[in-house]
């Protein structure tokens, strides 16, 4: 998998490229627009992450271009959150996804592989993770090949979790995947907690490995392994 | 009290203090002048007899001219010749009746004989008069009361009447609105210095006003950038090989990047708001959205047993920002859940001209009116009440009317259309 991501900022760019290198993308970087524009001209890529906001020109030209160039990349921008005539425009010009600042790197290491499972696979994917099959389409999971029986909200919470296998997700992001970002108030965590509850309640009883571990202070991890 | 009133209170009472102190004094001195007028005469006269009649010596040839009552006793013995005054009655054959008459009586002796004199004179007209003087001055005073609080009324009128524009132009100031309101030039010194502080003054707050504002929508912008930074690099700490102390610190860290994230965002918003931002509007169907929001904190609502009851009517639509409709759904219904009880309810009701919903919870121990500011905390739960200032703040920008209420455990917020 090959990946462009295009951000003025060298930190974001940083951070982005540290949380996706287990991922083993080949990941390239571009700090402006003539940069940017210049590599999706010569290669092609598998994902454009890209930041709409640039010194020296718009994002939304970007995508134009890679539309215009017939390019196969899927293309996921990041907006500012007061820019929501630029997230319209995004979208109309053939962005697949979108992405508001300031999100964590969880969210966005979900949404580029949502987005590739999608082009790849037609629609007809499903996700192996150890003993669990996930078919992210027909919110169908299968454990040990026999079905799983799962709410909206904890499929959702699954399909997160094994998108950031082996990572510690803030609780904070898994609230804010079930209801938008500022739900950080007591109850939605506690919420989470018991979602979590009932989720390994189920996978256990499904005869599953209890995957998900709780990381003190912090959220949960889904372990790999 | 208004103005008008207070002064013409003030005025009234001082008038008729004015007018009862003065009508009592001016007829109390009629009456001593009119009481000496008829002594005077009363002394005139009964020197007169008592000179006459002693020089005379009888009665005989006493000459008694008298338009008033005399009478005159042959006495059997001496008696001193005091003169004596006294107010008394006498019976009139006219009229059918007594009738005061001030009498002045004395003792006089003539050849050997001691007489004594009475004189008399009828109070019937003094009287008469002393009452006819007060009805006028009773009059007058009403007719130039009456005259006055009319004059004053008018006078006010006249005199206020800039400052009364002045504060009607103050009345209609709105600081999400600001017109410049030039003031008409007074006559009144008094009102141009009042009208000049006011210019001065709301100069100052739209100015400071403005620059918050800019101030606001600036660091909200500004400031995610750094904030996006930290959150990041705390998301990559989590992923290092932590021990559990330093996963709490990260973890603290995290949580309150998100809290300062999400205040700073709100911020913005109601900036933004104020900045006429958000002027895509369309017809919302507040129906399909209210179900959409509340299917969202559908499974947040079953996790503590509080139960939802709604009522639709019609087809309520609002022409409004998408966006802000949003909000304004979102946070209603976020709030009705956040401040409600373990097995509570909420209801609500939807028709075309508002929007009800109501839930279970704490007392909020202050003013509901004061839930709707920014940064004012219902309960120690959560963190700032700033989404029902954004609620406030999207009502305001759409002329809608917002209520809130509190009654035994029954929060009710109704926005209209």
């Amino acid at each position: 998998m090959k990946l462009l991501i295009v951000e003025d900022d060298h930190e974001i760019q940083e951070s982005i490229m540290a949380y996706l290198a287990p991922e083993g993308y080949l990941c390239q970087q571009a700090f402006d627009f003539s940069i940017a524009s210049d590599k999706i001209e010569s290669f092609d890529y598998d994902c454009l992450l890209i930041d709409i906001n640039l010194p020296d020109g718009s994002g939304l030209d970007l995508i134009k271009q890679a539309k215009r160039l017939k390019k196969p990349s899927g293309i996921i921008v990041i907006t500012a959150r007061d820019a929501i005539n630029d997230r319209v425009k995004a979208l109309e010009f053939g962005a697949d996804d979108y992405l508001v600042k300031p999100f964590n790197l969880a969210e966005l290491n979900a949404r580029i592989k949502s987005l590739i499972r999608r082009m790849h696979f037609h629609g007809s994917n499903f996700i192996t993770q150890g003993d669990l099959q996930i078919f992210p389409d027909s919110f169908q999971v299968l454990v040990k090949n026999k079905p799983l029986e799962l709410t909206k909200k904890e499929f959702e919470m699954l399909l997160f979790f094994v998108s950031n296998a082996g990572r510690v997700i803030a609780k904070e992001s898994l609230a804010g995947q079930l209801w938008g970002d500022d739900m950080d108030f007591s109850y939605s965590f506690d919420f989470v907690y018991a979602q979590i509850k009932n989720l390994r309640k189920k996978l256990k009883e499904k005869g599953a490995k209890d995957y998900i571990k709780t990381i003190y202070g912090v959220g949960y991890k889904f372990e790999s392994e | 009290m208004k103005l008008l009133t207070k002064t013409t209170l003030y005025f009234v009472t001082v008038s008729l203090l004015v007018f009862f102190a003065g009508g009592a004094g001016l007829y109390k001195i009629m009456q001593n002048l009119v009481e000496h007028e008829v002594n005077a005469d009363l002394y005139n006269r009964i020197h007169y007899l008592y000179d006459n009649i002693r020089q005379l010596n009888t009665l005989e040839n006493v000459a008694f001219i008298a338009t008033e009552p005399i009478d005159i006793q042959k006495l059997n013995k001496p008696a001193p010749s005091t003169f004596r005054l006294k107010d008394t009655v006498l019976y009139n054959r006219n009229v059918k009746g007594y009738m005061p008459y001030r009498q002045l009586s004395t003792t006089v002796k003539s050849g050997g004989n001691y007489y004594r004199i009475r004189i008399y004179k009828s109070l019937i007209t003094s009287n008469y008069l002393i009452e006819k003087i007060a009805l006028i001055i009773t009059l007058m005073l009403i007719l130039f009361l009456t005259l006055a609080y009319f004059l004053n009324r008018h006078i006010f009128g006249k005199v206020w009447a800039d400052f009364f524009d002045t504060l009607h132009i103050m009345q209609d100031f709105s600081l999400s609105n600001p017109r410049k309101e030039l003031f008409q030039p007074s006559e009144i010194i008094e009102f141009n210095q009042l009208n000049r502080v006011l210019t001065e003054m709301t100069d100052k707050i739209i100015n400071d006003y403005e620059t918050v504002k800019e101030f606001t929508g600036n660091l909200s912008h500004e400031v995610q950038t750094p904030l996006a930074v930290i959150k990041n690099k705390t998301e990559l700490l989590f992923q290092e090989s932590l021990n559990e102390k330093q996963y709490a610190l990260a973890g603290s860290i995290y949580s309150a990047t998100n809290r300062l994230s999400g205040i700073v965002r709100s911020l913005g918003l109601i900036a933004r708001i104020d900045k006429n931002q958000f002027a895509d509007i369309t017809a919302i169907d507040v129906k399909v959205l209210t179900i959409r929001q509340l299917d969202n904190f559908e499974a947040l609502m079953t996790s503590r047993n509080i139960v939802l009851e709604t009522h639709f009517k019609g087809i309520p639509k609002v022409v409004m920002d998408k966006d802000l409709a949003e909000i304004l759904i979102n946070n209603l219904i976020k709030n009705a859940v956040r401040h409600n009880i373990e097995n509570g309810f909420i209801h609500v009701w939807l028709s075309e001209e508002e929007l009800i919903i109501e839930n279970s919870g704490l007392d909020p121990q202050k003013p509901t009116s004061e839930l709707f500011e920014q940064f004012s905390r219902a309960s120690d739960r959560g963190f700032m009440g700033i989404g029902l200032a954004i609620v406030k703040k999207i009502t305001e920008n759409y002329h809608m009317d917002i209520i809130y209420e509190y009654q035994e455990g029954v929060h009710r917020i109704t926005v209209g259309f």
